[in-house]
């Protein structure tokens, strides 16, 4: 039972990654997990369902990793950066991943949408959590835009595959979430500070 | 001042009164319903239009609402770039596309839902046609990289962060069924977040305190 989920969701990933979700058919997908529609309806109801699950699934797995990163010891500076490289590092290492995360959640449906809509609360968390560090007088709402800002770079690098290259691209967000609450001079050092090595190493 | 007919297509109320009551029909039901729960009856029926006439000129309901969101654009980019194309300089292009963009907003509430929240489930194709114009947006954003003082480091992913705060800003509160505010309270704060990457928190802070322009030109 557990391995016939696993090949659903597998082939869920791969499938609405690489051709969308609305180009992807439920018989598609059975097709490539290799079950039937009774083994499908075993885990899940519809092909809504079962993005949203999978879905759930793994943004958790991303989840677990930038909350370790959020968690450890520091100035909230280094750990905010720590969860942005991880963040590139789990983008970059499967397209059809990232595309399924990031720009085919927008297709699939209300449901989905909310499911992200809570992913983006986490993200602002831990960048409001900037305040505890700031002399500056600023609400949540800084936080928000921040998320804001960063969820739009993430689909448009997704969707332009510009991902890859994303390592300037996280500098620039840094100095953008930095600014507001630590300042310029801390902001601009961030355009040229390079990933943590036990990230990338 | 209304589009011209040839860009709004079976929109304009130039060429057709169905394709005006049509439009409006579309942005209402879209938005008391979602658009999944959008069909062509139920917007034949609310625009009075008959259902061979709709099928005449639209594929279906997918098609009607996307070339609603075109028609909606088309006119939100008119409005704007006009006023850009006639301003000299940065961050005053940035401002006056700011001020006539709020002030599209403030006029058409309901379209401004239709576009901002109804169309980011409409596939593809729609996706395409906001990265079009949000392209031209952040461009504008982007000219604060060329500014005396901007620092050297920054890229254009700077103008996609700035331009996704505002649009996190303004779907926040349109989700929230809030009124966005008048544009002489919206804009200022817009304008803040937009320069202080570019010009540094003194440029910004007084956008704070900057007039709206008497005029919007274009």
């Amino acid at each position: 039972m557990a391995e016939e989920r696993a090949r659903i969701a597998a082939a869920t990933v791969a499938l609405i990654g690489s051709r969308g979700y609305r180009q992807t058919s439920l018989e598609q997908i059975l097709a490539a997990a290799a079950v039937d529609e009774d083994g499908f309806a075993r885990h899940f109801a519809s092909k809504e369902e079962c993005f949203v699950a999978v879905w759930d699934e793994l943004n958790a797995a991303y989840g677990v990793l930038a909350a370790r990163a959020f968690a450890a010891a520091g100035p909230w500076r280094e750990r905010i950066r720590t969860v942005a490289w991880i963040t590139l590092d789990y983008l970059q290492a499967d397209l059809a991943r990232t595309r399924f995360l990031v720009l085919e959640v927008l297709n699939a449906g209300e449901i989905a949408q909310a499911h992200r809509d809570l992913a983006i609360a986490a993200e602002v968390e831990m960048i409001d959590a900037g305040r505890e560090e700031s002399t500056a007088e600023l609400s949540r709402a800084t936080a928000e835009h921040l998320a804001g800002a960063v969820n739009e770079m993430l689909i448009r690098r997704a969707r332009s595959g510009e991902i890859q290259q994303g390592a300037r691209v996280l500098r620039e967000l840094m100095y953008m979430t930095v600014r507001p609450y630590l300042g310029e001079e801390a902001a601009l050092e961030e355009l040229s500070i390079d990933p943590p090595q036990r990230i990338l190493g | 001042m209304s589009e011209p007919a040839h860009r709004l297509g079976p929109f304009s109320p130039h060429v057709s009164p169905e394709g005006a009551r049509l439009r409006e029909a579309m942005i209402e039901l879209a938005l008391e319903r979602g658009l999944d729960g959008v069909d062509a009856e139920l917007l034949c029926a609310r625009a009075g239009v008959e259902p061979t006439a709709f099928f005449r000129t639209f594929d279906g309901v997918g098609d009607c609402a996307l070339r609603v969101y075109l028609a909606n654009i088309a006119e939100f980019d008119r409005n704007v770039f006009a006023a850009v194309d006639a301003t000299e300089g940065w961050p005053a292009r940035l401002r006056v596309a700011a001020y006539a963009a709020a002030r599209h907003v403030r006029d058409r509430p309901h379209s401004t839902r239709f576009d901002m929240l109804a169309m980011l489930t409409a596939g593809d194709l729609a996706q395409a046609h906001r990265d079009r114009y949000v392209r031209r947006l952040i461009d504008l954003i982007d000219e604060g990289r060329r500014q005396p003082g901007a620092p050297a480091g920054l890229g254009r992913a700077t103008a996609e962060g700035v331009f996704g705060s505002i649009y996190q800003l303004l779907a926040r509160a349109l989700q929230g069924g809030r009124d966005l505010g008048p544009p002489e309270d919206l804009v200022p704060q817009l304008m803040y977040i937009a320069v202080r990457p570019y010009l540094g928190e003194e440029a910004a802070l007084e956008e704070l305190s900057i007039d709206p322009p008497q005029r919007i030109p274009g």
